[in-house]
């Protein structure tokens, strides 16, 4: 089965003409690959300035005050005068500091919450590419974060920067096993790597979801989601940035452009989590219609359900970071390696018994005939 | 010669392993070479995706770099007696030498491996599976189970031995 991918439709649909305008083949693909790629990092990027806005309206609200409310209707377009404020900022890199890796580390941490959204299905045909070991792959470009907080963490030669950094990377590999395990109970339901043929197994109606294909998967989906707060760095597992221990963590000595590079991609990460616990438990942009053949119309009706689901689990992850305290970094040991594993590990066996003995029925899910 | 777009991407992503595979082995500093070396992980990566085995891959990304080279970061970075981090991968002829040797010894094997192998024409793609995760799978719990779990005693054994080399005797 051949896998889909954004750039070979683009270079199918528009092949003929730019060949007949007389075009070179080589600028062609070249086109062709880089309208994906542009299009998934200014999403990623306008997703991220949103989250700020929201962000900040949302803890706003939470604490009794009124919030940006200056710039544009609401203050919409606080988020651009944020990004033009930054970009104006002097670019300091301490005296100190380890140049060449104080600059790089920035890029790794983008690159790699950009590269997590590659295999994102936005619902529709809307996804750069459809690999089939998708799930694994947004594991794993995901756990090239890490290196990056080592690197600034290092770089910046402070030790309040390399306790953060080291603290983060802790953080990220143990919590990266729950929430690979919980993604793996859905992996034995579908038996596909592949997130679209995930989304496209589910069907419009909640108990066609994977969340309630059977208790396990239940569990699993929670699971998946506080392991992907930790995962994030998000309250109430933000030690790497613990204001009152470690000033801000990794990025305590960066400033301008370098700075918001980290939170685009913390914000980014939110939209990517989000949109994954939406497309591998709740359904996605699944309306009951095949994604690849329906008019456009239809397909932009999934994109819309997909940013449906979306949303409010980004407006949840928000909503948590300013209503919970920050836990003890031993505490949040012990949650992932005496509970979090164990259960997830459980939930994983279960849901293999359950399969088997149901014949790869959920509770209301039926498996779809050979 | 005209070079075609995907032999560029290739090029551009053997360089990629083999620069900082250079670094690795030249700076004096191991927190450089480190970091280096997650890039030629990368790129060996990269690389394997290019022969269509994204399984390989993906499986090059999750354990070396996912777990090597963070274990190599974790264990510099948490390394007691480091003064002055420029001079900790210093190279002395006494090194060098045996080490040159090896290398040459390994690469006449590698040539004369690629020189040996009788390499299917580009194009021919008869017995390449399409999707390599599910052959895969398939392979692993029926006709190699009995390997496949004696590796798995091994990695938990290695755990169980690891957790016991770290704890702290209890009096």
């Amino acid at each position: 089965m051949e896998q889909y991918s954004a750039a070979e439709k683009i270079y199918e649909l528009f092949s003929e003409k730019a060949l007949a305008l007389g075009i070179p083949e080589p600028v062609l693909v070249i086109a062709a690959y880089a309208i994906p790629c542009l299009v998934v990092i200014n999403l990623i990027q306008g997703a991220a300035g949103m989250l700020t806005y929201a962000e900040r309206k949302i803890s706003a609200d939470i604490q009794n005050r009124i919030g940006a409310n200056r710039v544009g209707p609401f203050g919409l377009i606080q988020f651009l005068a944020d990004g033009v404020k930054l970009f104006l900022k002097e670019d300091i890199i301490p005296d100190a500091a380890d140049r060449k890796l104080f600059k790089l580390a920035p890029y790794i941490v983008l690159s790699s919450t950009v590269l997590a959204a590659i295999v994102v299905p936005f619902g529709g045909s809307f996804i750069v590419a459809d690999l089939n070991i998708g799930l694994i792959f947004i594991i794993v470009v995901s756990s090239l974060l890490v290196v990056g907080f080592l690197m600034s963490g290092w770089a910046s030669n402070n030790k309040w920067a390399l306790l953060g950094g080291i603290r983060s990377a802790a953080q990220i590999i143990s919590y990266e096993i729950p929430t690979a395990l919980s993604l793996l109970c859905i992996v034995l339901i579908t038996g596909t790597f592949s997130l679209q043929e995930t989304v496209m197994s589910q069907g419009l109606w909640p108990w066609q979801w994977f969340i309630f294909h059977n208790p396990f998967s239940f569990v699993a989906f929670f699971i998946f989601f506080v392991s992907a707060l930790a995962e994030m760095n998000r309250t109430p597992f933000d030690f790497p940035e613990a204001e009152s221990e470690l000033v801000s963590g990794y990025n305590v000595e960066y400033s301008g452009m370098r700075f918001s590079i980290f939170f685009i991609a913390e914000y980014g990460s939110i939209f990517i989590i989000s949109g994954l616990a939406a497309a591998v438990f709740l359904g996605g942009g699944n309306i009951g219609l095949d994604p690849y053949e329906s008019p456009l119309h239809m397909q932009l009706l999934m994109v819309g359900v997909f940013f449906a689901k979306t949303v409010p689990l980004c407006l949840v992850i928000i909503w948590v970071r300013w209503s919970m305290p920050r836990l003890r970094i031993d505490q949040m040991l012990t949650m992932c390696w005496k509970y979090f594993i164990p259960i997830a590990f459980a939930c994983l066996v279960a849901t293999a018994i359950w399969l088997l003995v149901f014949n790869g029925n959920g509770i209301f899910w039926r498996m779809p005939a050979p | 010669m005209t070079l075609e777009l995907r032999e560029m991407v290739f090029i551009a992503t053997a360089l990629l392993t083999t620069l900082p595979a250079l670094l690795v082995v030249f700076s004096r500093n191991i927190l450089y070479s480190a970091f280096a070396l997650f890039f030629t992980f990368l790129g060996t990566s990269g690389l394997y995706f290019f022969l269509g085995a994204e399984f390989l891959a993906i499986t090059q990304v999750v354990v070396y770099i996912g777990g090597v080279s963070v274990i190599l970061l974790f264990a510099i970075l948490l390394t007691r007696d480091i003064d002055e981090i420029k001079k900790t991968n210093t190279m002395s002829l006494g090194r060098a030498v045996p080490g040159g040797v090896a290398v040459l010894a390994i690469s006449a094997v590698f040539i004369y491996a690629i020189g040996e192998t009788k390499w299917a024409a580009s194009g021919d793609e008869t017995g390449v599976p399409a999707l390599t995760v599910k052959p895969l799978g398939d392979l692993l719990l029926n006709k190699y189970l009995f390997a496949f779990e004696v590796v798995s005693v091994l990695l938990l054994a290695v755990l169980i031995g690891s957790l016991v080399i770290a704890r702290r005797s209890v009096k």
